[in-house]
């Protein structure tokens, strides 16, 4: 089989002293990884195992790196990185000092024009994980906003007072209308006995699980948009009766939930495959 | 070049919820943008309103 060229880009920005090791959530067998909570089996190489081992120990990149290429090309130990990063099992430790040089690495390289991917995160299938990787999702709109309130501010054009109070109704409609989104696929899955992990890959969130029967895939693909939207609902009730921008804010959240049903991308593109798959296997199979 | 890897395919790792985290980012930079054209354009605290005139398709600044 030929290299995963989407795994080769995935690789993470890693500098050389910054210490790797695996998630504990994987196991490593004898030819193969498994991805622990959702029994997930990965075939591996043996040599690729045995880089995968020395990973579960941990070491600096450099030395890793360097052990790596002794037994496979430069090529499929970047496709085995970006592997491993596109599934969260990758763990990068930094200490203060290591994250302040990183992050002034990625800028610089950014302000070059280098294209850096980000890592993917795991966090686990329980209400804390949803609530912890929708706070780190939500991070950039939370600064940004505490920015333009100060910006306002200063612009003087309207009273701190109430700028202050519709960044706040913003951010924590925000975050509790994707917490209430996200729970909702995560219970509904977990109701019909899937074992699922969230994945966080900077402002993006994914819910993964095993392949599901098509009438589930799309049953999970609505529920999430329509209790987003619920919650949203209960935010313009309360805002018509008290707080006005509550209810505008919470007007504009719960279109951008309705607007993740169309055919693009997140749930509107999950809801048409699984629509399409079972058109098709309805066509290839009429008895059903 | 041959792969050393074979991912199980009974799981699909996407990531590809952002909806409305993305537009809401959006929305605040645009404002932001809008004030920050209104202290360029007014001066240090010195912005009246800011408005949007949706018959003219376009924002309104006034300076006191």
């Amino acid at each position: 089989m030929s290299l995963d060229s989407s795994a080769v880009a995935a690789v993470p920005f890693i500098l050389p002293n910054e210490r790797v090791t695996l998630h504990r959530d994987i196991r490593v067998l004898r030819n193969c990884v498994v991805d622990i909570p959702l029994s997930a089996t990965h075939q591996v190489h043996p040599q690729a195992l045995r880089i995968i081992k020395s990973l579960q120990h941990g070491n600096s990149y450099a030395s890793l790196c360097k052990s790596a290429q002794q037994t496979v090309s430069e090529l499929q130990w970047m496709e085995l990185l970006g592997f491993l990063n596109q599934r969260g099992l990758l763990r990068v430790h930094r200490t203060f000092r290591q994250t302040v040089v990183h992050y002034g690495a990625a800028a610089k390289a950014i302000l070059l024009g280098v294209r850096i991917p980000r890592g993917y995160y795991r966090h686990p299938g329980t209400f804390r994980g949803v609530f912890s990787a929708t706070c780190f999702a939500c991070l950039p709109v939370a600064l940004s906003t505490l920015m333009v309130v100060l910006l306002v501010s200063i612009a003087g054009s309207i009273q701190p007072i109430h700028t202050v109070g519709a960044g706040a109704c913003l951010v924590s409609m925000l975050v509790c209308s994707v917490v209430f989104h996200e729970a909702a696929h995560l219970y509904f899955l977990r109701w019909h006995g899937y074992d699922v992990v969230i994945l966080r890959h900077g402002m993006r969130l994914g819910i993964v699980h095993r392949n599901m029967p098509h009438n589930l895939n799309v049953a999970t693909a609505l529920i999430g948009p329509l209790c987003g939207c619920l919650f949203c609902l209960v935010g313009i009730l309360i805002g018509l009766n008290s707080y006005q921008p509550l209810a505008w804010i919470s007007f504009g959240i719960a279109a951008t939930h309705l607007g993740a049903l169309l055919p693009w991308y997140g749930d509107g593109k999950s809801l048409t495959r699984a629509l399409r798959s079972q058109k098709g296997q309805y066509e290839t199979n009429p008895s059903d | 070049m041959q792969s050393l890897l074979s991912a199980d395919p009974l799981v699909d790792y996407s990531v590809n919820e952002a909806g409305p985290i993305v537009l809401a980012l959006a929305f605040v930079i645009a404002l932001g943008g809008v004030s920050a054209a209104a202290i360029i354009i007014c001066g240090w605290g010195r912005v009246k309103s800011i408005g949007v005139n949706w018959s003219l398709h376009r924002v309104e600044i006034l300076c006191r």
